[in-house]
This record gives C-alpha cells, structure tokens and sequence, in this order.
C-alpha cells in the first residue's frame, strides 16, 4: 500500500525515494473511524451493561446478554435468518447466472442496455418497491387475481406475511448483487475455451460443470457473498412481507431497541449477528473460494 | 458416396454472416493425410470455413462431408475433428496434463488408458517434464505444443489448425513449420491449416487453396500454385510479383507476343482461352530476374534498359527497386554468389533480363 505515492508535492519536484505518507487516506479513514468504529465500539460496551428499569442503560458489567441469547426462543430466530439467507443466496444464484450469461454473450451494445435493465430498480426506493410487492402479494393483491382470471387457483393464495413473501422481497431485492459480479466474471470469459471445450467432446453440460463454472467462481464467490450478507441481516422486507410471525434477526435486534427498549440485548445480538455474518463468510471462502482468488 | 481417399468433401457450401458472403459455394476435397492449407488475406472466409468443419456454425447451404459421414447438424462433440485454436485456448485452471486428458476424460475413457496416453502425446512434443505446469507458466511455443498435443493425443480424423504459428515470433515460426510438417507426417492424420502467411503455406502443406471474399481462386501443390497463378490476385498474394499490362499481339504455338505501352514486345508462355488481341497481365516473380551491365541479349528473350532506384544488401542476395521506362516499379532479387563487384548501386543503368518460359500470362 505504502509504494502507492497519494500526497502531491510541487509538479517539477523529483520523485522521492521515501514512499511519502498517504494523505488521501485521512477523510475516509477519519469518517470511518469517526461514523463506524466509534459506534461500533459503543455498542460492543453497551452489549455488557444492563437495562435500567426503565429502558435506561445501567453501566454493571455482565454477560447475562450474551448467554440469554441461547434461549430456543433466539436461536430458532438466528436459525430462520441464516436458512432464509441461505435459500436466498441459492435461489439468486441459479437465477442469476443464466442471466448473467446472457447478458455477457449479448452483442457489445445490448450489454450496456440489458445492465441498465438489472439496476433500474435501484431508481426507486427499496422501501417503496417492498409495499409494492405487498399489494403484489396480498390476498386480493394482483398475483392472487391473475392467478383466479387464469383458472389456476380457485380461492386466493395466503402470500403475504408467510416466510414465502420474505424469500420472493429478498431474492427480489439483492438478485442484482448477484448478477453484477457475475456478468463481470462471465465477460472475461474467453469464448473460446467454451469452443475448446466443445470441441474437445464435452456436451454442453460438461463444458458448464469443467470450464465455465470453474472459471466464473470468483463472481460466484462475490455474488454469494453479496447476497447472503444482507439477506442474514435484512429488516424492512422481513418486517413488511412476514409480519409479525416471520422475524429475522434484524427484526430481532430492532424489537430490542425501539419495541423492548433494551439496549444491551440488542447489542448483545448485533454483535452475535455479525460473528455469525463473519463465520459464514470465512467459512465459505476457505472452502470454495481460497484457491481460486489467488 | 465412398469416402476412401477422401478425408474431407466440401460442397457448394455458403455460409452468409449478416448481408456479406463469408463463404460463397465453395468446393474442396482434401484427401486423406494430406497436410492441406487454406491460404487468404483477413476477410476471405478462410476462418469461417475452418469454423464450419468443427460445427460452431452451420452451412446456409451445401454439404460438409468429413470421413464418409456427412456433418449436418452434428455438433463439434461428436465430430471426429480436433481445433488448434489461434490463441491455443488453453483452460487456465488445468495443468498441461489435465487439459491434454481432457478430450479422452469427456469421452469417458477409463483413466487406465488415459495417463499413458497423455504422456505418449506430452512426449511426443517434447513436453513430458512439464506436464503438471499451468499454462500461464509456459512460453508461447510450449503452449502452442500443448493444444496440439491436447488435439492429437485424441486421434482425430481430421486436425484443424486454425493461424497455428500466427502468434509466434519469426524464429519460432520457422522451426515450427518443420516440426509441424514432421509431426504430420509421423501421426499421419489430416491436417488442415488456415493461414493468411503464403510462405507458410507453401512450406508445410501438400497441396493448398486459394480463397478470395469467400471464393476458392485456385487449389494445388505448391509448386502449382507458385510457378502457374490462376490470377493476378493469386499471383500478387502467393509472393512479390512484378507484372505489366499489355495486350496479346499474336500467338504461335505455345508462345505469345504481348505488347506493353512503354516497353515494346514481350514474350510469354500462351495459356488456353488466351487469344489475340486479349488484354492480359504477365507476370514475372523478382528472383527469375537477371541483370547486366551487357546490353547483348545472352539468350535471354526479354531485355530492356532499367534504372536501379534501390539496392538492399541481404546476406545471400541483393533486392533491388527497378524502374521501368514505363515508370513502374518492379522488384528483383539476384544471388550475391559472383562477389560485390557484379553488384549494382542507386542510380546506375542496368539491363534487365528474362527468359520467356519464366513469365507466367495471366487473362485480365
């Protein structure tokens, strides 16, 4: 990082030898440390003190918060999370990547345009396109008429507020992280190893299994990533698709704050949360992805 | 139809990429173990037509007909062909001994037979010590090794090499063509190389093919093709060719008189289909050349006064830029074998000399 010469000094001035000090660095760090890991820090030390009676914080050291957390009541909770995030993170990927495929082998100019397609949701609130998927999902909501004009069904489906409404917002939602990373995996894709490949007798599953997916796993490590970390710790689609009966553990730690006022509780959970979050994602790259980042 | 003899039968085939013609009703037969190159400029449909043998694409029209069988809608995998490709296109994430076996592996050969079968075909490009290397680890020439040996150790019907020495420098290139050649004639399989490099093509192959905007100009030897050009295109892409315009003035037998505007009469070989009063092109190739300081003819037919514009010394032979008393240009190669003092500089007068059996008439 030090070879990377940031400050500027007099135009005409030669090089230095000495890496000069990164001076650039210093407002984003600063905003990081001052926004983020000051923050942070907070809530680590508020995760070991106690709730005041009234919804105060009382500074006694403890632990209680932490082990209370392995009530079934929590862990089935943080259990639902990471299934869901899970099942998310599979679904986005089986969707996403013929798409992805797609849009790499499309002619140069219709990449540009079919991009734009992915991210156009991004135009609109996440807030406003979660109430409209609930008018989508609702009982008299459109996918429930379509589905009785067409004859399909013949009473309308219970949709919203089950975890089937909270898996549809959340594919929907994080399905372009999935597809960026890997349209630009799938791009620098040689298309004539895929020719090679063929030629050399594999059938076209073959040549998806032992060339393309291999050399695509980067973007598929990104993209799992991408998704599964925001899925673990979504809020707003849990909230409004699943209701009250389909909490997740962002719902869990908001319940703590505003709903129960305890603070410590909910810190003590962020904080489990994101080991979690941690784990997962360590875990996930040692396996599949260690040797192909290199 | 019996496809003894014949390895590969083109027929009538067209190929159309949008609204331009890649491959307008081409015909080829190549025959079996034969090292057949498709020789043409960037354009000529010279890859498409490579591309239509493997099965990435598919003819608009005619027949594609490789070992008897014909290759309507039979895709790449199930063809009894093997591609070189130009940039080798070797799979990054397998060693060279992974990508050699993977050809048998998709066939479902049993390893058993697999790892003595690599290493037959690692060795037989001199490659068996670095079978376990990634490809990125090798130079251009090991890799270029690799995918032939990654095709070959398949035993294709058919090799198809598509600029096989294009991205390699010209040292490389010229020790390749020789083990190319050797290694054809070893395995024996049909090899049919597309190149934009005449002399390339006309070392390595048995007999080649001419194609022009998707055309097939000329198909022959080497020798064929070089000493008797179907046409000026032939002529000017198959080497440095000097020619004149004229129109045919009478012919006797196999001889003709051509007269040049600026020149006076020159004599040539007559060709059938030629007659008198034909516009025609004579061409003549730079080392068939004489030049002297004598103006008497030597039994040479052709002589004419030039003016040396250029001598380049090259070792071997000098080249020289002649000008014509038409004010053309034309280029001349002549041995160095008689020492300097035969050799001519810039802005001396020489006499240009030619035998007529040495020009080639060509209708224009």
């Amino acid at each position: 990082m030090t070879d990377i010469r940031l400050g500027g000094g007099p135009a005409d001035a030669p090089p230095k030898p000495t890496p000069s000090f990164p001076w650039l660095v210093i407002p984003p760090a600063g905003v990081l440390i001052v926004l983020f890991g000051v923050p942070l820090l907070l809530v680590l030390a508020v995760s070991f003190a106690s709730r005041g009676t009234y919804g105060g914080i009382e500074w006694a050291l403890t632990v209680t918060n932490y082990t209370s957390i392995a009530d079934p009541l929590y862990l089935r909770i943080f259990w639902r999370s990471l299934w869901l995030a899970a099942v998310t993170t599979a679904i986005c990927l089986v969707m996403g990547f013929p798409l992805a495929y797609v849009i790499a082998r499309a002619p140069r100019r219709w990449q540009g345009v079919l991009l734009f397609l992915v991210i156009i949701p991004f135009w609109t609130n996440f807030l406003v396109r979660t109430y409209a998927w609930m008018f989508i999902l609702r009982t008299e909501g459109l996918l429930n008429q379509a589905l009785l004009a067409l004859g399909l069904i013949h009473e309308p489906l219970n949709l919203l507020f089950t975890d089937w409404a909270v898996l549809i917002g959340l594919v929907y939602g994080y399905l372009p992280f999935m597809v960026l990373p890997l349209y630009a995996a799938l791009e620098r894709l040689d298309r004539s190893l895929v020719e090679a490949a063929w030629d050399l007798y594999a059938k076209p599953a073959q040549v998806f299994t032992r060339v393309v997916l291999p050399l695509s796993k980067p973007g598929v490590i990104a993209g799992c990533v991408l998704v599964f970390i925001p899925s673990l710790g979504a809020y707003v689609t849990p909230d409004l698709l699943g209701g009250a009966r389909t909490m997740m553990g962002g719902n869990l730690i908001q319940h703590q704050y505003l709903g129960v006022r305890d603070w410590p509780f909910g810190s003590s959970l962020s904080f489990v949360l994101m080991a979690g979050v941690l784990a997962a994602v360590l875990y996930y790259l040692r396996a599949g992805g260690a040797r192909s980042l290199t | 139809m019996d496809g003894n003899g014949n390895s590969v039968e083109l027929r009538e085939v067209t190929k159309r990429h949008g609204a331009t013609v890649a491959v307008d009703r081409l015909s080829l037969t190549i025959r079996k173990g034969e090292f057949f190159s498709i020789l043409g400029p960037s354009g000529s449909g010279k890859t498409s037509t490579l591309r239509l043998l493997a099965g990435f694409e598919q003819p608009d029209s005619g027949e594609i007909i490789i070992e008897g069988r014909h290759m309507e809608g039979v895709p790449p995998n199930r063809r009894p062909v093997n591609l070189v490709f130009q940039n080798y296109a070797l799979f990054p994430h397998m060693t060279v001994a992974g990508n050699v076996a993977f050809g048998l592996e998709m066939k479902g050969l049993p390893q058993a037979e697999i790892g003595p079968r690599v290493t037959e075909a690692l060795e037989m490009v001199r490659l068996a010590a670095k079978q376990d290397r990634l490809p990125a680890q090798l130079s251009g020439g090991e890799q270029q090794r690799v995918a032939l040996a990654r095709a070959l150790v398949n035993r294709p019907a058919v090799l198809l090499l598509d600029e096989p020495l294009g991205a390699l420098d010209k040292q490389l290139r010229l020790e390749m063509e020789v083990e190319l050649k050797a290694l054809q004639e070893r395995v024996g399989i049909t090899f049919v190389c597309v190149t934009h490099d005449q002399e390339e093509a006309l070392t390595m192959s048995d007999r080649l093919a001419v194609l022009h905007q998707g055309r097939l100009l000329q198909v022959g030897t080497p020798e064929d093709i070089y000493q008797v050009p179907a046409s000026a295109f032939v002529a000017n892409f198959i080497g440095v060719s000097n020619s004149l315009c004229g129109r045919v003035e009478g012919i006797v037998g196999q001889h003709a008189t051509v007269v040049v505007d600026g020149i006076g009469v020159i004599h040539a070989p007559a060709v059938p289909g030629v007659a008198a009063g034909a516009p025609v092109l004579v061409t003549i190739r730079p080392e068939r050349l004489h030049l002297s300081r004598d103006q008497a003819p030597d039994g040479y037919q052709n002589h004419f006064a030039v003016r040396v514009a250029k001598a380049i010394y090259a070792g071997n032979e000098t080249q020289y830029l002649l000008t014509l008393p038409n004010n053309q240009t034309w280029k001349a190669r002549i041995p160095n074998a008689d020492g300097a003092a035969k050799r001519f500089h810039a802005g001396e007068s020489a006499y240009l000399k030619w035998r007529t059996a040495e020009a080639v008439l060509l209708p224009e």
